[in-house]
């Protein structure tokens, strides 16, 4: 009798503690929210400077954050020029130039106002370069009083130019102006739709049907040189570079790989997230992260770039751009700036 | 969870005590003329996407189902006595070939007398076959299929009021956790439940059972994974049971039940409208026949009908998620003592 109540005893025991199972794990990447700055207007674009944010807010004009408190330090809902109070329309672009304390601004297919942020925080206008329709931009700045600037223009192809400050009285009167001491405009077949470059020797650029375009320079500045042009499935609307090549955000045909080599030849790349619409791409290390509109974010392993892995798709809000900062993600949205951690 | 239920019955067969282990093979063959509970409109739909039909090619399917039960006292006193049971089955939807599935699992039984006790049960459901979804955690087209596994543990004391009726109390922890890649659909589900039952001069049994449960789903906690939402949700169902154990012509035994379960989601994001106030009823009416061809030989004969509708303030969602289901079921026992004294 003993020995079977043993075995009973044993059998319950085993019973209750080896039964419960555990949930699978997909492998999948997750992450929190960790706050929203709400921004009122649609969060279309930020730049990053330290722990302050610039967010062009869309019908809400621009605005400054402290990341690390989430206030907002400033919002401008426009600006004043020759006494006249001017209210911004729609702000879909804004580059921060630290350097010079310089503003970068463009409402939806205009061309780049620059305005001069002082240390009380206003925001002081200066003057408009480049032209209407255009869709994207990137500045660098060497020194104090100059900087360079690379334009997607969606009809003039890819603009550049060299711009210096420019200071003259006039009666009594200061006018400050940034005018431009060298430049081009290249000649692209496509519609320029978005540009990237790592500063030092290559840009890229989005032309929308007929792909992606990739030049280089010996130094900010100099002038370009073509190298070659990739086609892409879908319209190339925005690029992302890394360090063996470019990802596209090709629109609904989803997102593209091309490694460098491929361009001068015009070997076709590698694509991925082929059922998703993708604005936009923007990479970290072995990050991809791909905007998707009403369907948030899409993750990418960028591990082996040619074999991108899904990490998972994330309803985070109609998701127009993101962007790091250090380890945490910001997403620009409709719903305001949204400030992720992700658990990789 | 199959080597416990192997090592039950293993242990069954080794454990001494003077009393025979009884056995019981059963071979069942089935139809389901839905098997992936498809609503109207899916049908409509699986015309011009086939896809959302997986590898099948047809809605029904013919089933068989292999079963093999054990049973054996391990210790008898008077009316005291303690019951070791294990069971294992295999089903095959010989038209769906996704959906082939093992269930199974054990009870301790302690009885003090004639429905007086206490029991202990697991039940497993190995890697049941849904449908074919698409995989929104990556994509948004891709169709991948769905399965998911069943662990359900509860304890249930039954006692004896009346010379003729007895109810049953159980409590209840169910995981349904999915395979890859449809996890953020886990559920832990605890319930309760009480039955009470009447016997009609030992000619019929007619039952009334209750019961309360509350499914909580963490895919809507943070962290965040893809497709989290809050798929939590209360339910409850009624469940009346009728049994007629008195021989009418060549039927020994037939009965009808009427069971219907009322959930109610959580969710009231509106970025996901498929579980955003939704809720629905699901009807189940069986009804069976068992005729004895011997004494350790019967047949069983088993019509269902199932019909779920579905609320939602979405229509598209309600005419998704309603349904109909008609199975049918012959089943053979045979019951074989072994007694190695």
């Amino acid at each position: 009798m003993i020995i079977i109540k043993d075995k009973i005893y044993i059998l319950i025991l085993t019973l209750l503690f080896f039964s419960c199972m555990e949930p699978n794990d997909e492998g999948l990447w997750s992450y929190d929210i960790i706050s929203t700055l709400e921004t009122n207007g649609f969060a279309r674009d930020i730049s990053i400077q330290n722990d302050t944010v610039f967010i062009a807010a869309g019908q809400s004009g621009v605005q400054i954050w402290n990341l690390s408190s989430n206030n907002l330090i400033k919002s401008f809902y426009g600006y004043y020029e020759g006494g006249a109070f001017l209210e911004f329309e729609d702000i879909s672009i804004i580059k921060h130039n630290s350097k010079n304390d310089l503003v970068f601004v463009s409402e939806l297919n205009k061309d780049v106002m620059i305005y001069n942020l002082d240390e009380t925080d206003s925001l002081r206008y200066r003057n408009t370069i480049m032209s209407a329709r255009t869709k994207d931009y990137v500045v660098f700045s060497d020194k104090f009083d100059e900087f360079v600037m690379y334009t997607a223009d969606n009809d003039d192809g890819l603009k550049w130019g060299n711009y210096s400050l420019d200071t003259t009285y006039l009666f009594g009167i200061e006018f400050i102006e940034w005018t431009p001491f060298s430049g081009a405009e290249v000649f692209t077949p496509g519609k320029s739709m978005g540009i990237d470059s790592d500063g030092t020797s290559k840009i890229t650029m989005a032309v929308d049907q007929m792909g992606v375009e990739l030049f280089s320079i010996d130094s900010l500045g100099s002038d370009l040189n073509f190298i070659g042009r990739v086609n892409t499935e879908g319209n190339a609307i925005s690029t992302a570079m890394s360090e063996n090549g470019v990802f596209a955000a090709c629109d609904n045909a989803g997102a593209v790989y091309i490694p460098y080599i491929n361009f001068p030849a015009g070997e076709m790349g590698y694509r991925f997230a082929e059922d998703l619409t993708v604005n936009h791409i923007t990479i970290k290390d072995n990050i991809a992260v791909l905007s998707l509109g009403a369907k948030g974010t899409a993750l990418y392993d960028i591990t082996d770039p040619i074999n991108p892995i899904e990490k998972g798709i994330f309803s985070v809000g109609y998701v127009y751009k993101t962007k790091f900062w250090g380890e945490k993600l910001l997403v620009c949205a409709r719903e305001g700036l949204r400030i992720l951690s992700l658990n990789l | 969870m199959n080597k416990i239920i192997f090592k039950l019955l293993i242990t069954l067969s080794l454990i001494f005590a003077s009393t025979p282990i009884e056995y019981t093979l059963s071979l069942s063959s089935g139809y389901d003329n839905n098997v992936m509970r498809f609503s109207d409109k899916d049908f409509s739909y699986a015309v011009i996407e086939p896809t959302i039909l997986g590898n099948a090619t047809t809605f029904d399917s013919y089933i068989i189902k292999y079963g093999l039960k054990g049973e054996k006292s391990i210790y008898k006193f008077g009316e005291k006595e303690t019951i070791l049971r294990g069971s294992f089955f295999f089903s095959d939807y010989r038209n769906n070939k996704e959906k082939k599935y093992w269930s199974g699992g054990g009870d301790v039984i302690y009885k003090w007398g004639s429905y007086k006790n206490i029991k202990y049960q697991i039940r497993h459901l190995n890697s049941f076959y849904l449908r074919h979804y698409i995989n929104r955690d990556i994509g948004n087209d891709l169709y991948e299929p769905c399965f998911f596994n069943d662990m359900n543990q509860n304890i249930s004391i039954s006692q004896r009021y009346l010379k003729n009726s007895w109810s049953i109390l159980t409590f209840g922890y169910l995981q349904r956790y999915y395979d890859k890649p449809f996890t953020e659909f886990d559920l832990d589900i605890s319930f309760f439940r009480a039955k009470h039952n009447y016997n009609f001069k030992k000619m019929a049994i007619l039952g009334l059972q209750y019961e309360y449960g509350r499914a909580v789903s963490s895919s809507g906690e943070m962290p965040l994974k893809p497709s989290s939402f809050d798929r939590s949700y209360t339910f409850s169902e009624m469940y009346l049971p009728f049994r007629i154990k008195k021989k009418i012509n060549i039927i020994n035994e037939f009965g009808f039940s009427f069971r219907n379960e009322n959930r109610e989601y959580d969710a009231e994001d509106f970025n996901d409208p498929l579980h955003s106030g939704r809720s629905h009823k699901d009807y189940k009416y069986d009804l069976w026949f068992k005729k004895n061809l011997s004494d350790d030989l019967n047949v069983n004969f088993k019509f269902r009908y199932r019909k779920r509708d579905t609320f939602s303030s979405y229509k598209w969602v309600s005419d998704l998620k309603s349904f109909k289901q008609i199975q049918t079921w012959i089943t053979i026992e045979w019951k074989i003592d072994y007694d190695n004294y």
